[in-house]
């Protein structure tokens, strides 16, 4: 009995020390397989069919002998390092603008052109994990448990006011808007935005720093996100913060969202010099 | 459990008893052991390569834009800011020269009223020709030339990461 019993421990033992060390091989070869490695396949694929072989034959001869590689953009002067571009690999290139994602070309090759990937990368304005090879790794998708996912398209231009202080100048519509309400509805009088305004309110200088983790969405029925937080707080204050003495303010959806997209750019980070535009702050009357 | 346990002692009484199918067994067992020895193995040597030659390192990218061919004219030399690299267009192409001194490693000055030197290096006084050849000083190589090439859009890029032994100019 004894016996018997001690031989079927040790076969178990075996077997599954056998079958870990099996499993643990398996986890060695897929480990080699990444998504970013079959986008780089594809692009070799499309940029080949798309080139000229007799006219560029030096660039033909390196796209051709292309390997799958990590791409990434070192950004000093923001403190980031952007590997985006291992899977969006066609962004600053026209012959891609009909190519699916990952691949295609950016929707706004004009805004590209003045804030080139390699100087600015992506994540300054698009927010999202800048080191990360992965869909979800990167934050695509808005995340409750990383401060800085992307931000969604339609709030895109709170991203500009980082920098740009004169938003007419860069036709900034959104935060054209958004700031004009939230001098037209006193908000300054309770709420922190500039030297001398009210501090009876959370102080606003820095709101766009705050990551998704410093938000309550307890009483958020939608997206866990920064900017859908912000809207629902806006269509009603009490219901999201129970005791807020803030009011409801009538403001149609065009309002709510742009009086979001001007909270979210309100920024005290500081990057180097050179990464600032030379268009001049006018200072309204 | 006592059930268990008396199928266990039949199974081991078949096993001594009946030649054949125990050695059958055993090869199928030996092949299999074998095989998940060898997959374990053979991952584990797989990552260990892998280790040893990382995917990306914490470095600003080799392969780098430059410009358009129209920002380099005929005869001048242009630094690249942040690149150690010179861009030098002459009658005959265009090719990109390393600026990183081959003694320490100082960011060498172009020269551009001395037509013997091209480049000097302000740390230990070495001296470069015009090619990168080395004419005096501390450093004991020529300055080494990087690959160049225009992609599809018309872009001049540099690939650091590759030198050009033969100080091939790109023909555009």
């Amino acid at each position: 009995m004894e016996r018997a019993f001690l031989r079927k421990l040790i076969a178990l033992c075996v077997i599954c020390g056998l079958a870990s060390f099996a499993l643990l091989g398996l986890v060695a070869f897929r480990d080699g397989k990444r998504e970013w490695k079959d986008y780089q396949q594809e692009y070799q694929s499309l940029l080949l069919e798309k080139i000229d072989r007799v006219a560029n034959p030096v660039f033909f001869q390196r796209v051709t002998s292309m390997k799958p590689e990590i791409k990434q953009v070192m950004l000093d002067g923001l403190g980031r390092v952007d590997r985006c571009t291992t899977c969006h690999l066609g962004i600053e290139d026209s012959l891609f603008t009909g190519a699916k994602q990952p691949l295609t070309t950016h929707p706004d090759p004009r805004l590209l052109e003045s804030h080139p990937v390699e100087k600015f990368g992506c994540t300054i304005c698009h927010g999202g994990k800048g080191l990360a090879t992965t869909y979800d790794g990167a934050t695509h998708q808005s995340n409750a448990h990383w401060p800085d996912p992307m931000v969604e398209k339609g709030f895109m231009q709170s991203r500009c006011g980082y920098c740009h202080n004169n938003y007419a100048a860069i036709e900034a519509d959104e935060l054209v808007l958004g700031q004009k309400l939230f001098k037209d509805l006193h908000c300054s009088g309770c709420h922190k935005v500039d030297p001398g305004d009210g501090v009876m309110a959370p102080v606003l200088t820095a709101f766009a720093d705050k990551g998704t983790g410093s938000f309550d969405f307890t009483h958020i029925d939608g997206d866990h996100s920064r900017q859908n937080w912000v809207l629902e707080h806006f269509k009603n204050p009490q219901k999201v913060t129970p005791g807020s003495p803030m009011r409801i303010y009538a403001m149609n959806d065009t309002q709510l969202k742009a009086l979001t997209t001007y909270v979210l750019s309100l920024t005290e980070r500081v990057f180097t010099r050179d990464y600032y535009p030379n268009e001049k702050f006018v200072a309204e009357e | 459990m006592a059930f268990e346990n008396s199928s266990g002692e039949t199974d081991l009484s078949v096993e001594t008893s009946g030649k054949p199918v125990a050695e059958n067994r055993r090869g199928f067992v030996k092949k299999l052991a074998v095989t998940a020895l060898a997959l374990g193995a053979g991952g584990l040597t797989v990552q260990f390569g892998r280790f040893m030659t990382p995917n990306v390192l914490y470095e600003a990218a080799k392969v780098f834009k430059v410009g358009k061919l129209g920002d380099f004219p005929i005869g001048s030399r242009i630094v690249i800011e942040g690149r150690g690299v010179e861009i030098v267009r002459g009658k005959e192409g265009i090719h990109a020269i390393s600026l990183v001194c081959t003694h320490l490693g100082c960011l060498v000055n172009p020269v551009k009223n001395d037509p013997e030197v091209g480049y000097a290096c302000p740390c230990h006084g070495s001296r470069f020709a015009p090619t990168g050849k080395v004419l005096g000083g501390a450093a004991p190589t020529d300055l080494p030339w990087y690959e160049m090439y225009m992609d599809h859009m018309g872009t001049l890029v540099v690939d650091a990461s590759t030198v050009n032994h033969k100080r091939t100019k790109l023909v555009v």
